[in-house]
């Protein structure tokens, strides 16, 4: 893997330099000081992630991870910035797919940086990565997103309401866990739930999100065709998301469970709008490979690992080294029930669930 | 900022002094008509038992009219004060409102050097847990040579030691990680005192200052505005004695002026991207005063708001980015407080130069209101 470190202070790379060299690492890093000398690094080689600085004097962060984003969309982009503010933050939502805060301990920064690497075994098409690796956002349902403006338009809406709205949209869900969990609005621990983003969050930012910088997006151009499907695909992904939370009570942390279910086909999304100019075969959205996909965006956003882990594995979870009923397999059994498919018995008798399985069906609303 | 003019806002304290002085004028009034009432009637020979009727009757009228009076100028006397008090905390309110745009910068300029020192001591720690195990295997060596038992054993693990260690890198490395560290420690410490004696409160009355200290540390505290758009250049004359200002004011207006001078420059480079601009900051003697010229390279104040730049809510930039206090409140401290005078000379695409003069002597006058406020 090949990594590019971009800052204005030189001692900051430097720095990092060290750290790296001694965790004894196999990766190749180069650094850049500023945005221009940036850019001619990634004329003369192939680079996997960028970590730019936002303030640099002459080409700042955004704007190199704008030129980034256009020009070699499969490179992960993470921000490593030493702002405080939230417009900065937001600054930082547009063009990165993370956003680390200064100081930033060199752990973390290896395991953010060495975590897109665990992605790109999933998911190796570069084409495939390159079409995620554009996206900034994803197409929400239009009730819901109209409900939501509706909601952000009473000052009064409380933060509960809010996070109803939220949590029924794959798409909305996701970029509010992505911000939530970035380290600018992070107090450290993973957060899964959307109701604990939004309180996290505020209401203030939550508007500015929706309203202010168009974090989400409201289908405005797509046809009534995509639109019906997109609203198909929300209703279902709502459903796996519920059973996957009854199906985990007592056995996993049931947010998680929540949210993995509602997000384990963003992938459908990403590729029935991915534009057919990238080459993509869209029609491999009902295969397997819409969970790779969806895992390599949700991963490169940051949500938790766990969540992305589950997702990448939904439609197979015997890749997962454990025989149990885990947050993969509950997914999965989840999203077979809830699509009117019989789960593999074998598998089921695997990870010791085949005579839940009546119970389990018993649970679909 | 309105939470500060509860208790009485700006314009209605303006209008009760309006009111108290007119009473005052008034009753002045009454006495003068009644004085010249008792000397026409003595010149027109009125009996003399008359004149003392009046007379009494005047003075009753007099001294009745003094306690009101007195009472009168008590009223107007504390009213004056709340009007100073409110004064100040307009200004103390604008300094706040300055540090708080400053805090996100400060942070920043915080934050890049915690970052490298933190890096750094996690290699040094590392670093050094490998140097005492090199030095562990070396010191066996040392051992067994003394005691004449050295054997290859001992040699290869010696060996394996330095190679783990990766001792040529730490050898090199470990001395520039602990310089940079102490660099960068003493970044944030400069940082964290530029800010303390910045926003240190430095009383009421006018103290004689070290003006070059002055703006150095203002310049420092404001460096995350105009590092990314600008070269700041200071030059003070050498003669230049010290300064009697209220230190705190005059921080705050320098800063209110290179904030306005990056501002300035941020928008005709694009935010730096076209190139940075210059801003430089020159003192001199000028007889029995001194002039501070503040330049930027600036796209300069268009003329259509060349009249306007002084008066206080007038700002040209966007919401959130100025409050269109800071020219106002640097025309009240410097011509109101210090009797001293604020100017400045622009010129389209080419910049603005804004030029203060501050007297070197507190004049009697300015004196004697500063004892009795």
């Amino acid at each position: 893997m090949r990594v590019l470190f971009v800052d204005d202070e030189p001692r900051v790379l430097e720095a990092i330099e060290r750290t790296l060299f001694q965790l004894d690492l196999d990766w190749e890093v180069s650094f850049a000081e500023g945005g221009s000398a940036a850019l001619a690094e990634l004329e003369k080689a192939h680079f996997d992630v960028v970590v730019s600085d936002m303030r640099m004097p002459g080409m700042d962060g955004a704007a190199l991870l704008g030129e980034v984003c256009a020009k070699y969309p499969h490179v992960a982009r993470i921000v490593l910035s030493g702002q405080t503010d939230e417009s900065a933050a937001f600054r930082a939502v547009k063009v990165a797919h993370q956003f680390l805060a200064k100081p930033c301990s060199s752990e973390t920064l290896q395991q953010v940086i060495g975590r897109t690497q665990e992605l790109r075994n999933w998911l190796s098409e570069e084409r495939l990565q390159a079409v995620v690796g554009r996206l900034d956002r994803l197409p929400s349902t239009p009730r819901l997103f109209i409900d939501l403006s509706r909601a952000l338009d009473d000052e009064m809406a409380s933060a509960d309401t809010v996070a109803a709205i939220v949590r029924q949209d794959p798409a909305m869900s996701s970029k509010v866990l992505q911000i939530v969990n970035s380290s600018l609005f992070s107090s450290g621990s993973a957060v899964s739930d959307v109701r604990a983003a939004v309180l996290r969050l505020g209401m203030k930012t939550i508007r500015n999100l929706a309203l202010g910088i168009g974090a989400f997006d409201s289908l405005g151009k797509s046809t009534a065709q995509s639109k019906v499907a997109i609203e198909e695909l929300q209703k279902r992904s709502l459903a796996v998301a519920q059973l996957s939370s009854r199906i985990a009570q007592g056995r996993e942390d049931t947010d998680a469970a929540f949210m993995a279910g509602l997000v384990c086909d963003v992938g459908q999304l990403i590729l029935a709008n991915a534009p057919n100019t990238d080459g993509v075969d869209n029609s491999r959205a009902d295969t397997v490979t819409h969970a790779e996909v969806g895992a390599f965006l949700l991963g490169l956003w940051g949500l938790p690992f766990r969540i992305v882990e589950a997702v990448a594995n939904h439609h197979a979870p015997l890749r997962n080294a454990h025989d149990r009923l885990g947050l993969p397999q509950i997914v999965w059994l989840a999203s077979c029930l809830v699509h009117g498919e019989e789960p593999n018995p074998d598998y089921m008798k695997r990870i010791g669930a085949d005579e839940l399985l009546p119970q389990f069906k018993g649970m679909i609303a | 900022m309105s939470e500060f003019f509860d208790e009485l806002s700006l314009p209605e304290l303006t209008l009760r002094v309006d009111a108290l002085e007119r009473k005052l004028r008034a009753k002045e009034k009454t006495i003068r008509v009644l004085i010249q009432r008792v000397e026409t009637s003595s010149t027109e020979g009125h009996s003399a038992f008359w004149v003392l009727e009046q007379n009494i009757a005047l003075e009753k009228m007099v001294a009745k009219r003094t306690a009101e009076i007195n009472a009168q100028n008590e009223k107007l006397g504390q009213t004056l004060a709340q009007l100073r008090g409110t004064q100040a905390k307009l200004i103390q309110a604008q300094k706040l409102e300055a540090i708080g745009q400053l805090a996100a910068g400060i942070a920043h300029e915080v934050n890049t050097p915690t970052q490298y020192v933190s890096d750094n001591t996690t290699f040094a720690q590392k670093g050094v847990a490998g140097l005492i195990t090199v030095l562990q295997a070396a010191m066996a060596v040392v051992q067994a040579a003394r005691e004449g038992t050295i054997d290859s054993e001992l040699i290869a693990a010696a060996d394996a030691a330095v190679s783990k260690a990766k001792l040529p890198y730490l050898v090199k490395q470990l001395p520039r990680a602990l310089e940079q560290s102490r660099e960068g420690l003493g970044r944030i410490a400069s940082i964290v005192q530029a800010m303390k004696e910045f926003s240190h409160p430095s009383g009421s009355e006018k103290k004689p200052v070290n003006l070059r200290e002055a703006i150095e540390t203002t310049i420092a505290v404001a460096r995350n505005e105009w590092k990314y758009v600008a070269e700041v250049e200071l030059e003070m004359a050498a003669d230049m004695p010290l300064v009697p200002v209220l230190r705190n004011e005059f921080n705050q207006v320098i800063l209110n002026l290179i904030v306005n001078a990056a501002h300035a420059i941020g928008e005709s480079t694009a935010g730096g991207s076209q190139g940075k601009g210059k801003i430089s900051i020159v003192g001199q003697m000028l007889g029995d005063h001194v002039e501070i010229r503040i330049s930027d390279t600036g796209a300069g104040i268009p003329e259509s708001v060349r009249a306007k730049v002084f008066e206080p809510f007038f700002t040209t930039k966007e919401v959130g980015k100025g409050t269109g206090q800071g020219l106002a409140i640097a025309y009240s401290v410097i011509v109101d407080k210090h009797q001293g005078s604020i100017a400045f000379e622009t010129e389209v695409d080419r910049g603005t130069t804004f030029v203060l003069c501050l007297p070197l002597v507190v004049s009697a006058a300015a004196a004697q209101a500063e004892a009795t406020s």
